[in-house]
């Protein structure tokens, strides 16, 4: 089959490699239809994930048709349509009893702060991911739902990741009626955070970015008020002569380990590799929200240290709240909000690539040329 | 003579004074009535009950379709790596990429080492570039070399609009993206660098041997000469003829 596969930071490349087999009874083999390229792919694409290998296959947001299944699965068989949560998770285990999907502790030898991912380095289990013809499904009967008849494919994909992870952040928010909510980052994770802000009762939702065509996104997508840190010479000054030198009650992190702002932040984080993540969004997101305030981190950070202002957060009396999202649990809310056309998740793709000029699609992405914000992988 | 108390009166609201100061009990943001008209589904999942993650932790163990107390486990193909942190070895795990080469002795040596060291990270991190000149020199014994340029995808930026993409957008990023391919770079010419040290050493640990023996060879044929003169010297003493006095000039 033909497949991404990573060959060190900023490298990538399509090889021949073998179909995968099952390996454990409740597996599923599936050919994949569509695959997206996440923001927290360019992380490990730059190379700050410890145990990335040479060799993998990225893509953790993905959706396919059951080609195999293992002898154990009784909820799919050979040619369901499946969209698959970004989590690998047993349904079993102390965390999962506890619907904390994302935090399985059976599918991941590697470490435990951290529960299975498809393609996302060994630190999360070292699966390969769904940029590629075709991926192993462990947990076939736990994690995969099939796609229901109206949904629409590139809908589906984002159900995986993208979506559930803003909507889980604007959750982590706490948002009440009338709350100001600002949230850093206006890329897909981002763009679904601040319009679900809205759907929890938010009475203002700002948006801050440095990229324009991202930010006009938020304005039409979401509704947002918008302001570019880089016109700014201390967004977070602005931020509090905005919101009455209060600050905002929530504030949501979308961005997480690569967050621009600080050139020291983002060198020697980004670019040395000498931080779990440059935790520039983070920061500003502490320093931008009320005492008092909610802070919800659902950008992704490397396990390295990070060199966050935690004093200010503690003096502060922020709640600072964060995970990774815990995918299926958000589907049948989701699932309904995108029938009734509260969301149309696919308004935000930009890009379909097909997986031959993966490469290509990477660096689009990564260096953000041609108003990229969501690029979409087509195996076939 | 001007009253004093003037700034003073009318609440704080009616006198201007920001929220943060005095005891508001709203924010200053427009009227949610306006809000709802303006944004489709407003207010959907002001209901707790309406957002699925709260509470984060909500104990049903019924909710997934698992049936298994605990899943079978995975055969072990090789020892699998695995955090100290662990009680036992996770029923279920990723098999590509084993440890191998002296990326994998790395590896194999952090994964004794908690997750809460530093050290375990940064080893790790090390692992990961080691692992790339491993598998740059292994893909090109195979017969299909690296080619970074192709890549990086680099070459998208002529047909994604690379220029026009940053210029005169103020991107806080353009800043530090030059960096980008020196990092891609760097480690070719460290390997480039690395690989023309090895040759030069081999070369003079190869040509040492040679140069010696030429040197001692040239010392030999100089030894000879010497001696030889030393021996006309001798019969010329001995001979006492002129004939071999050099000429004067």
């Amino acid at each position: 089959m033909r497949a991404m596969v990573y060959r060190g930071p900023y490298r990538i490349r399509v090889e021949e490699k073998d179909i995968p087999p099952i390996e454990h009874p409740n597996d599923a083999i599936v050919r994949v239809t569509r695959a997206a390229i996440c923001g927290s792919d360019l992380h490990i694409y730059h190379g700050m994930m410890p145990d990335t290998r040479v060799g993998q296959t990225f893509g953790h947001e993905f959706i396919g048709v059951v080609e195999e299944v293992g002898p154990s699965v009784q909820t799919l068989k050979r040619g369901d349509r499946i969209m698959v949560p970004f989590n690998i998770f047993c349904g079993s285990c102390f965390f999962c009893s506890r619907k904390l999907y994302a935090n399985c502790h059976n599918v991941n030898p590697n470490a435990t702060a951290v529960g299975g991912i498809y393609g996302y380095s060994h630190t999360t289990g070292g699966y390969d991911g769904g940029q590629a013809e075709f991926v192993r499904v462990p947990f076939a009967d736990v994690g995969p739902s099939i796609i229901p008849e109206w949904m629409d494919e590139d809908d589906a994909v984002l159900l995986t990741d993208a979506l559930p992870t803003g909507y889980f952040g604007a959750q982590l928010g706490d948002i009440q009626a009338g709350d100001v909510v600002v949230v850093f980052g206006a890329g897909p994770v981002g763009l679904f955070a601040a319009r679900s802000a809205w759907l929890m009762g938010a009475g203002r939702v700002i948006v801050i970015d440095h990229l324009e065509y991202r930010l006009e996104k938020a304005r039409e997508f979401a509704f947002a008020e918008t302001y570019n840190f880089a016109e700014y010479d201390d967004i977070v000054l602005h931020m509090k002569k905005i919101t009455d030198w209060l600050g905002a009650d929530v504030a949501i992190d979308a961005v997480g380990a690569e967050a621009d702002g600080s050139f020291m932040q983002m060198v020697t984080a980004s670019k040395l590799k000498l931080q779990g993540g440059s935790p520039v969004a983070l920061n500003w997101c502490i320093d931008s929200v009320r005492k008092g305030g909610t802070v919800a981190v659902v950008g992704a950070y490397g396990p390295l240290f990070s060199a966050v202002k935690f004093g200010d957060a503690m003096n502060k009396g922020l709640t600072i709240r964060a995970n990774q999202t815990s995918v299926k649990r958000h589907w049948p809310r989701l699932f309904e909000h995108v029938r009734n056309g509260i969301f149309k998740p696919s308004d935000i793709i930009t890009h379909w690539v097909p997986l031959e000029h993966i490469a290509e699609g990477y660096h689009m992405f990564s260096a953000k040329l041609d108003n990229c914000i969501k690029p979409i992988v087509v195996p076939n | 003579m001007s009253d004093l108390t003037e700034g003073l009166r009318g609440t704080p609201e009616e006198r201007g004074l920001p929220r943060a100061y005095w005891a508001a009990t709203t924010r200053a943001a427009p009227s949610l009535d306006e809000v709802r008209a303006r944004v489709p589904g407003w207010g959907g999942d002001l209901d707790y009950a309406d957002r699925p993650a709260v509470p984060m932790e909500d104990f049903d163990p019924g909710a997934t379709n698992a049936h298994w107390d605990f899943p079978e486990q995975q055969p072990e193909k090789w020892p699998r790596e695995m955090s100290p942190e662990h009680g036992i070895l996770p029923p279920v795990f990723g098999t590509g990429q084993p440890p191998r080469g002296i990326s994998g002795v790395i590896r194999r040596y952090a994964y004794t080492l908690s997750e809460a060291r530093a050290s375990h990270w940064l080893l790790l991190l090390a692992a990961d570039r080691v692992d790339v000149l491993e598998s740059s020199v292994e893909s090109a014994l195979k017969g299909r070399p690296d080619n970074p340029l192709a890549e990086s995808g680099v070459f998208a930026e002529f047909t994604r609009h690379g220029i026009r993409s940053r210029a005169g957008k103020n991107r806080a990023d353009v800043k530090h993206q030059w960096m980008d391919p020196l990092i891609v770079a760097v480690p070719w010419v460290i390997g480039g660098f690395a690989a023309f040290a090895a040759g030069r050493a081999l070369s003079r640990a190869l040509g040492a041997s040679d140069e010696g023996e030429f040197r001692r060879a040239v010392r030999a044929r100089r030894e000879s000469a010497r001696r030889s003169q030393s021996d006309l010297d001798a019969d010329y003493a001995r001979s006492g003829d002129d004939d071999w006095a050099a000429p004067a000039y």
